[in-house]
C-alpha cells in the first residue's frame, strides 16, 4: 500500500457522517470539516492537477491558501468557479470539482510531452520564441499558449445570484489580522481595556499553531471562551484579510459557514471593508520548500501541512514517511506521526545537533544529522529518496512520501504594503517586517518570535505599543488561562538548494527551477524584479510564497551576494484569489447603479412608454413598444400640428437666491444675467474656464434677488459643483445662496401650436395672451388647482410653455392637462420625437455640446459678454479659438431625398475626398419636408453654408451628396415661438 | 482608499468626495491675460511628494476643501477650507 | 454594535412629511439662529438634529438646517419657517424633493452596514446628530432617534432605495 490514507479522527471533524462530493467525475466521500483537499487525501487521490509548463502531475503540498498546485475549477448552479485552492474548498455535501490545465484528462494529458521537451522550454521561452512574424502571436501562439499553459478556465456568467456575495462596512479600533496565540491574546488584552477589536483569520479553524498542539487546546479553548464574552471584541473565522489600501483601510474576504444548503450550491462570500485606527498583524510564517531534484513529486509534502491533515482531520500523507528538515519544528510533524502509528522511515536534518533530534530519538526515530537528502525518486509519484549522511555514504530509502521544511518565512505580504522595514533573523533565515507604530505592530511567528508562550507574549507587548501609541496608558493585563512552556530549541541551518541532477523547483505553480533562475540571471534579470518577470517566479494565486524565498536565495548565490541585499518583489493586494463575484456584491445586474425615476414613471410605464437610460435615468423614449421611426415621427409630426406634452423633468434645476445672485451669475454665464428683468427668462450659455462650453440652459428671474436655473439632465451635477465650487472658492463673502431643487419640482413642456389653449384649460391667475406672456416670460401660477411655475421657452421651436409643479403633484397635474387637453388635440410624447423636433430647429444637445466646441463654433459667439469677467473670458478670446478650420455647427440634407443620414457619417470634399472636414453629430427624418436633415461640426463650416460635400460611412458602405445649410432647418425667424 | 478629515462630518471615505484638480493655483485677476490664464488652467507641477488638492465633500457638506496630500504616502497633512491658511510642507524623504 | 433583534425584526414606513431647506444669508446666521429660538424653532449645530413637536431640525451643512414637519398644503410649510426666521434666512420648499423612510428596529446599524460607510456604533452616532452622507451609492440624510432612524432620500433615487431596503430587510428576517 502507499499514499495518503485516513487513520483516525481529526480536531477539526465536525461529524463522521459521510460528505459525497465529486472530483473529475468519480463520487467519493469525506467528512464534514474535511477541506476538499482533506477528503482528497483521504480517499487516496495522490494526483490532484497538472503543472503550469511542463504538465507535470502534482499533488497536495500545502494545507492552506499558499497551495501551488492544487488548484481546482467549482461547479455550481451559478457557473464555473476557476483556479479555488482545494486546500481553502470547506467539503459541502453535492460539491463538484475539476482538475485544471489537463486535456483531456488528468490522469492522461498529451501535452505533458512538454516535460520531454523541457530543454527546449527553458525561461522566457515565450519571448524568445514567438517573437517573429509580428502577425502570428495574435493567431497562432497565443491560442496555442493559452490552451498549453494555463490555469482554470473562466466562464463569463453574467447576473450571478444575488445573494452570491455582499460588502460590509466595518469600524474597529484595533484590527487584529490572525487568530494563533499572539493574535488572540493581543485581542484579549486590548478589548478587555473596551477597545473595539475585530480578529480576522483565514481559517476555519482558530487558534493558528495552538490548534494543533495538544498541550495547548485547554488554554486555546478558555481563550476563545474569554473573548467571546468581551461585547466589543469580533472574531471572524475563514476571513483572509487580502489587502491594505492606506489609512487603516483594509479589506477581507469572508467565506460563510455552509448551512443546509441545495446540493452543489456554493459558499457565500462577504468583503468586509475595515476601517482600523491601528492593527496587530499576527500573520504566523509560511513552511517553505527545498530545491531539490524530485521536490515536485506527487508524495512530496510541507511538514506543517502534513501535521495539519494528520491532527486536524486524521490522515496520514503516506505510509512510509521521510522527513527532510532544517529546523526543529518540523519534529512535531514526525514525533506525531510516529505517536499515531504512521511509520517515519527515518528524520534528514542538515544540521549537526538540535534538541528536536534529541526528542526525536527518544520517541525511538531515526534521525541522519549533517545528513541531506540528495533527490527524490520516483516517476509517478514518490518512490524511494536518495540520503548522503554525515559520513558521505549514500543511501537510498524506499519510502512514498517526503516531508519536506526549509524553515519558516514570516508572512509579510500586508507588512510590506503597510510599509513596513524589513529586517534579516539569521535565527529565521527570513525577512522579519516592523511596522511603523503609527500603523501598528507585528506579533508572534511573523515578527521573528519562536514558540507559543513567546507568542503569548509578545501579542501582550504589541497590545500595550499600540495603547501606547493611541494615547490610552498602560492597559491592565487580564489574568490568561494558564499554558505550557516553550520547549528548548536550536536555530535552523539555511538550506536552500540541494544541487544536482534533475530539476528542482523553486515555484510549483509556474514550474520555475533553479536552473531558470540561473539562466535569468545570465540573461541580465538580476534584479528580484526583473527575474521575477521574466522566469514567472512567484507570481499568480499561490504569490509563490513557499518558495519564493527559495528562488530570491537561489539568486543571491548566483549573483554572489548576501541573501540579505537581494531584496523583496513588491507586495500588492491580493493575498490570495478573489472571486470578481465577491468584489462587486450586491452592485451586479440591477443594482450595479441606482436607478433614477422620474416622478410620472409608473404613468409612462402604464402608457405602454419604451425607456431609455440616460445617464442614471429611465426616460420614455416613445409611447409604444414599436421604437421604429414610424412611431416617433407621428409623435413628433402631431406637435408640429397640434400639441404634446412631455416629461423634462430631469432637466438640472438650480435656485440662486441673495442680493449678490446677479453678479455671480454674470460671472457663471458668459452672457449676462444680473439685467434680466423679473418675470423673463434667458437662454443661459456657461464656459469652462478654458473657454470651451460647458452647459447651456434657461435662467428665469423670479425675484429681485432669486433665480432659477436649468441644466441639461447629463450636467446637473456638473454644474450644480461648477457654481459651489466658484462660490466657494472665489465669492466667499457674496449674499448667494445655492439649493439643488432638481428633484422637488416636476417640469413639463407643452408644445405646440394648440398649446396655449390647452394651457388656457388649467392654468389659473395667469393670462397667456402674447401681449401679457410673450416668448420668454415667467410667472407663478396655480396649474390644475397646484401652485407653481409657467415659462414660455421652447426646445422644439413651436408655440411652447413649460411648467414646473412640486414633483408629489405631478400626476394629478399631468393627468388633468391631458384631461382637458386630449379633446383639443393633445398627445404626449417621448424622448426621440423631443430630439426630432430640436433638430430641425438646430438647438444644441450633448452631441454638439461635447467639451471641444466653443461658443463661436455653435454660433453662439455673439451670446458671449464683451466687457467684464467670466469664466472662460479670456481664454474663450484666444486665437486658436477664432474660426480657421476649427469645427463648426451646420446643419445639413442629402441632395437625394431618399437618403438616409446617420450620426457619425464623416463630410469631405467631392473633389478631393483625402481628409474629414467633419461629421455628422445629430439627425432625424424631417417633420414637415421631405428627407432627412441634419447638424454637423464642420471645418470652418459658416463658410461652407450653400456649398455641396460628400457624406462617407464606409462601415454602411455608404457615399452620397448633401447640401451644407444652416443649422435653423425650421422656422429661422422664430415666429412660430413668438406666436 | 483615502480617509479624509472634513473639518465639517469628520472623517469620510475618499468615496464621498469629488476631486476638482490643483489647489496651488489661484485664478488671476480678470486683465492678466491669456498667459497668466492658460498658465492657471494647463500649468500643473506633478509633484512626487507634498501637493495641494482640491476635493468636493459632494455626499456630505458640499464644502470644498483644501487637501495637503503626499502624492508617494498619501498621507494627508491638512484639509482645510478654501479661505483658510494653509501650508504644503516641504518634503525630507 | 448591538446584534440584530430577532425579536423586532428590521421594518420602514413611508412617511410624507414636509421637507424645507433652510440657509442662513453671509453673515445671518447669528440672527437666524436667535429668530429660531425665540419662536420655538431652534436650529441645531452642524452635524446635529433637534426633535420637537411640530419639527424635526437638523443640520449636514455649515449655516444650512433640514427642516421636516408633518405634511400640509403646497409651500404652507415653507411660508411658516420663512415667516419664523425672518429675511435672514433663505428658505426652500424641499417637500417633494425628498421621500423620508424611518428605519424602524434594533437591527438597523447592523443591517446597514451593508452600503453605508459611517460608523453606525450606538457611542459613536445616535439620536441627537444628523449626517449626510452615501448609502448604496445614493446621498442620503441620516437622521437617528431613540427607536430608529429617519432617512432621507432624493425623490427621483427613493423607489430603488426602497427596493434595495426591502431586499436588505428581507435578509434580516431570514
Amino acid at each position: 500500500m502507499s499514499g495518503p490514507t485516513r487513520i483516525g479522527s481529526g480536531l477539526f471533524e465536525q461529524s463522521s457522517a459521510p460528505v459525497r462530493f465529486r472530483f473529475d467525475g468519480r463520487i467519493y466521500s469525506g467528512r464534514a470539516g474535511d477541506t476538499l483537499a482533506s477528503a482528497l487525501l483521504a480517499n487516496g487521490v495522490q494526483v490532484v492537477g497538472r503543472s503550469f509548463k511542463y504538465h507535470r502531475r502534482r499533488g497536495i503540498v500545502t494545507a492552506g491558501p499558499e497551495e501551488p498546485c492544487a488548484l481546482v475549477t467549482l461547479i455550481g448552479p451559478s457557473g464555473r468557479e476557476p483556479n479555488r485552492p482545494a486546500t481553502t474548498v470547506p467539503l459541502t455535501e453535492g460539491l463538484v470539482a475539476e482538475s485544471q490545465n489537463r486535456w483531456p484528462s488528468l490522469r492522461f494529458d498529451v501535452l505533458s510531452i512538454f516535460g520531454a521537451l523541457s530543454r527546449f522550454l527553458p525561461a522566457g521561452f515565450y519571448y524568445k520564441t514567438f517573437m517573429w512574424p509580428s502577425f502570428a502571436w495574435e493567431r497562432v501562439y497565443e491560442p496555442l499558449i493559452r490552451r498549453a499553459a494555463g490555469l482554470g478556465r473562466v466562464q463569463p456568467s453574467r447576473s450571478p445570484p444575488a445573494s452570491s456575495a455582499v460588502t460590509q462596512h466595518a469600524h474597529t479600533d484595533v484590527l487584529v489580522v490572525g487568530a494563533g496565540p499572539a493574535g488572540l491574546s493581543a485581542a484579549y488584552v486590548l478589548g478587555s481595556a473596551g477597545l473595539r477589536v475585530i480578529v480576522a483569520d483565514q481559517d476555519a479553524i482558530l487558534g493558528g499553531g495552538s490548534a494543533l498542539d495538544p498541550d495547548w487546546h485547554a488554554w486555546r479553548s478558555a481563550l476563545l471562551g474569554l473573548l467571546a464574552e468581551l461585547p466589543t471584541v469580533r472574531v471572524w473565522a475563514r476571513t483572509t484579510v487580502i489587502g491594505a489600501y492606506g489609512h487603516g483601510v483594509y479589506g477581507a474576504l469572508q467565506t460563510l459557514p455552509v448551512g443546509p444548503t441545495p446540493a452543489g450550491s456554493q459558499p457565500t462570500e462577504k468583503l468586509h471593508v475595515i476601517r482600523a485606527a491601528s492593527t496587530v498583524l499576527a500573520t504566523g510564517c509560511v513552511e517553505r520548500l527545498i530545491a531539490l531534484p524530485g521536490n515536485d513529486l506527487p508524495g512530496v509534502m510541507l511538514a506543517g501541512a502534513a501535521l495539519r491533515y494528520l491532527v486536524g482531520h486524521g490522515i496520514s500523507a503516506g505510509h512510509r514517511t521521510l522527513l527532510f528538515t532544517n529546523n526543529d519544528d518540523a519534529y512535531a510533524t514526525a514525533i506525531e506521526y510516529a505517536r499515531r502509528g504512521s511509520p517515519i522511515e527515518a528524520i534528514v536534518d542538515v544540521r549537526e545537533y538540535s534538541p528536536a533530534a534529541d526528542r526525536a530519538r527518544g520517541a525511538g526515530l531515526t534521525v541522519y544529522a549533517s545528513a541531506k537528502v540528495e533527490a527524490i525518486l520516483g516517476d509517478r509519484a514518490v518512490r524511494a529518496v536518495r540520503v548522503r549522511n554525515r559520513e558521505g555514504e549514500r543511501l537510498t530509502l524506499t519510502v512514498d512520501c517526503v516531508l519536506l521544511s526549509g524553515g519558516h518565512t514570516p508572512a509579510t505580504a500586508l507588512a510590506a504594503q503597510l510599509g513596513a522595514e524589513l529586517r534579516w533573523s539569521s535565527s529565521m533565515a527570513a525577512f522579519i517586517p516592523d511596522l511603523s507604530p503609527s500603523i501598528g505592530q507585528v506579533a508572534g511567528s511573523a515578527h521573528g518570535v519562536c514558540g507559543l508562550a513567546a507568542a503569548v507574549q509578545d501579542g501582550i507587548s504589541a497590545a500595550q505599543r499600540i495603547a501606547e501609541t493611541l494615547q490610552l496608558g498602560e492597559l491592565a493585563t487580564p489574568d490568561f488561562p494558564p499554558m505550557p512552556p516553550d520547549a528548548p530549541r536550536a536555530d535552523l541551518e539555511p538550506c536552500w538548494e540541494i544541487t544536482g541532477k534533475g530539476k528542482a523547483f523553486v515555484d510549483l505553480q509556474h514550474d520555475v527551477t533553479t536552473a531558470d533562475i540561473r539562466l535569468a540571471r545570465r540573461e541580465g534579470y538580476e534584479h528580484v524584479e526583473h527575474m521575477k518577470r521574466y522566469t514567472t517566479h512567484g507570481m499568480a494565486t499561490d504569490q509563490g510564497r513557499i518558495g519564493g524565498l527559495v528562488g530570491n536565495a537561489v539568486l543571491a548565490t548566483a549573483r554572489g551576494i548576501d541573501i540579505t541585499e537581494i531584496g523583496q518583489p513588491k507586495a500588492r493586494p491580493f493575498l490570495e484569489t478573489v472571486p470578481f463575484g465577491a468584489l462587486a456584491g450586491e452592485e451586479s445586474g440591477d443594482r450595479f447603479k441606482p436607478k433614477r425615476r422620474l416622478p410620472l414613471h409608473d404613468w409612462h410605464t402604464q402608457h405602454g412608454a419604451t425607456f431609455v437610460n440616460a445617464g442614471l435615468w429611465l426616460r420614455p423614449l416613445v409611447y409604444s413598444a414599436d421604437t421604429s421611426w414610424n412611431t416617433v415621427m407621428a409623435e413628433a409630426r402631431h406637435v408640429r400640428r397640434e400639441a404634446g406634452i412631455t416629461d423634462v423633468s430631469s432637466l438640472g434645476k438650480i435656485e440662486v437666491a441673495g442680493s449678490d445672485a446677479g453678479a455671480f451669475l454674470d460671472f457663471i454665464y458668459a452672457n449676462r444675467m444680473s439685467s434680466l428683468a423679473m418675470g423673463r427668462c434667458r437662454y443661459g450659455l456657461m464656459l469652462r474656464e478654458d473657454g470651451i462650453v460647458l452647459d447651456d440652459g434657461t435662467v428665469a428671474r423670479l425675484g429681485k434677488d432669486h433665480f432659477l436655473l436649468t441644466t441639461t439632465t447629463v450636467n446637473a451635477t456638473v454644474v450644480l459643483e461648477h457654481l459651489e465650487f466658484h462660490r466657494q472658492t472665489l465669492y466667499p463673502q457674496a449674499d448667494v445662496t445655492i439649493t439643488d431643487v432638481g428633484d422637488h419640482w416636476a417640469q413639463f413642456a407643452v408644445a405646440g401650436p394648440l398649446s396655449r389653449a390647452v394651457l388656457a384649460e388649467v392654468v389659473e391667475e395667469l393670462d397667456l395672451s402674447n401681449e401679457t406672456f410673450p416668448f420668454m416670460a415667467a410667472a407663478g401660477a396655480r396649474i390644475a388647482k397646484t401652485p407653481g411655475r409657467v415659462f414660455r421657452i421652447s426646445f422644439s421651436g413651436e408655440l411652447a410653455y413649460e411648467v414646473a409643479v412640486p414633483a408629489r403633484h405631478a400626476l394629478s397635474v399631468w393627468s388633468k392637462i391631458l384631461e382637458l387637453g386630449e379633446p383639443l388635440g393633445l398627445k404626449p410624447y417621448g424622448l426621440d420625437a423631443l430630439n426630432t423636433l430640436r433638430i430641425e430647429k438646430g438647438h444644441v444637445t450633448g452631441a454638439e455640446l461635447n467639451g471641444q466646441t466653443s461658443a463661436n463654433d455653435l454660433g453662439l459667439g455673439r451670446l458671449c459678454k464683451t466687457v467684464g469677467d467670466y469664466i472662460g473670458a479670456t481664454l474663450a478670446r484666444r486665437p486658436g479659438l477664432q474660426g480657421g478650420q476649427r469645427l463648426e455647427l451646420v446643419g445639413l440634407r442629402p441632395t437625394d431625398s431618399e437618403q438616409r443620414l446617420r450620426n457619425g457619417t464623416h463630410l469631405l470634399d467631392s473633389e478631393n475626398p483625402t481628409a474629414s472636414l467633419g461629421y455628422v453629430t445629430s439627425c432625424t427624418p424631417a417633420t414637415e419636408q421631405v428627407g432627412w436633415v441634419g447638424l454637423a461640426l464642420l471645418s470652418a463650416g459658416h463658410s461652407r453654408v450653400g456649398q455641396r460635400l460628400l457624406a462617407a460611412s464606409p462601415m454602411h458602405n455608404e457615399a452620397y451628396d448633401v447640401e451644407i445649410v444652416s443649422p435653423h432647418h425650421l422656422d429661422p425667424d422664430n415666429i412660430r415661438v413668438r406666436a | 482608499m483615502l480617509r479624509i478629515l472634513c473639518p465639517h462630518c469628520g472623517v469620510r471615505d475618499e468615496t464621498e468626495f469629488r476631486y476638482r484638480g490643483d489647489a496651488t493655483t489661484a485664478r488671476p485677476a480678470a486683465d492678466s491675460g491669456e498667459t497668466a490664464f492658460a498658465r492657471y488652467v494647463y500649468d500643473r507641477a506633478n509633484p512626487k511628494g507634498w501637493h495641494a488638492e482640491w476635493w468636493i465633500h459632494v455626499a456630505g457638506c458640499r464644502a470644498v476643501l483644501r487637501v495637503v496630500r503626499h502624492t508617494v504616502t498619501h498621507e494627508i497633512h491638512s484639509v482645510t477650507l478654501p479661505q483658510a491658511p494653509f501650508d504644503i510642507p516641504v518634503d525630507a524623504r | 454594535m448591538s446584534a440584530p433583534d430577532p425579536v423586532s425584526p428590521l421594518r420602514f414606513e413611508r412617511t410624507t412629511g414636509d421637507v424645507v431647506e433652510v440657509t442662513a444669508r453671509r453673515g445671518r446666521t447669528r440672527d437666524v439662529v436667535y429668530a429660531g429660538r425665540a419662536r420655538d424653532l431652534p436650529l441645531p449645530a452642524m452635524g446635529e438634529a433637534i426633535w420637537s413637536d411640530t419639527f424635526v431640525a437638523a443640520s449636514t451643512r455649515p449655516d444650512r438646517w433640514w427642516i421636516i414637519g408633518p405634511a400640509r398644503a403646497p409651500a404652507e410649510t415653507a411660508a411658516r419657517v420663512s415667516g419664523l426666521l425672518g429675511t435672514g434666512a433663505i428658505v426652500v420648499d424641499q417637500s417633494s424633493g425628498f421621500e423620508t423612510v424611518d428605519l424602524v428596529g434594533a437591527g438597523w446599524r447592523e443591517a446597514l452596514t451593508q452600503g453605508c460607510r459611517l460608523d453606525l456604533d450606538p457611542a459613536i452616532f445616535t439620536a441627537g446628530q444628523a449626517a449626510a452622507t452615501t448609502i448604496a451609492q445614493i446621498n442620503v440624510i441620516m437622521i437617528p432617534h431613540p427607536s430608529g432612524l429617519l432617512v432621507l432620500i432624493p425623490a427621483t433615487y427613493a423607489q430603488h432605495f426602497r427596493e434595495w431596503l426591502t431586499h436588505l430587510c428581507g435578509e434580516s428576517h431570514s
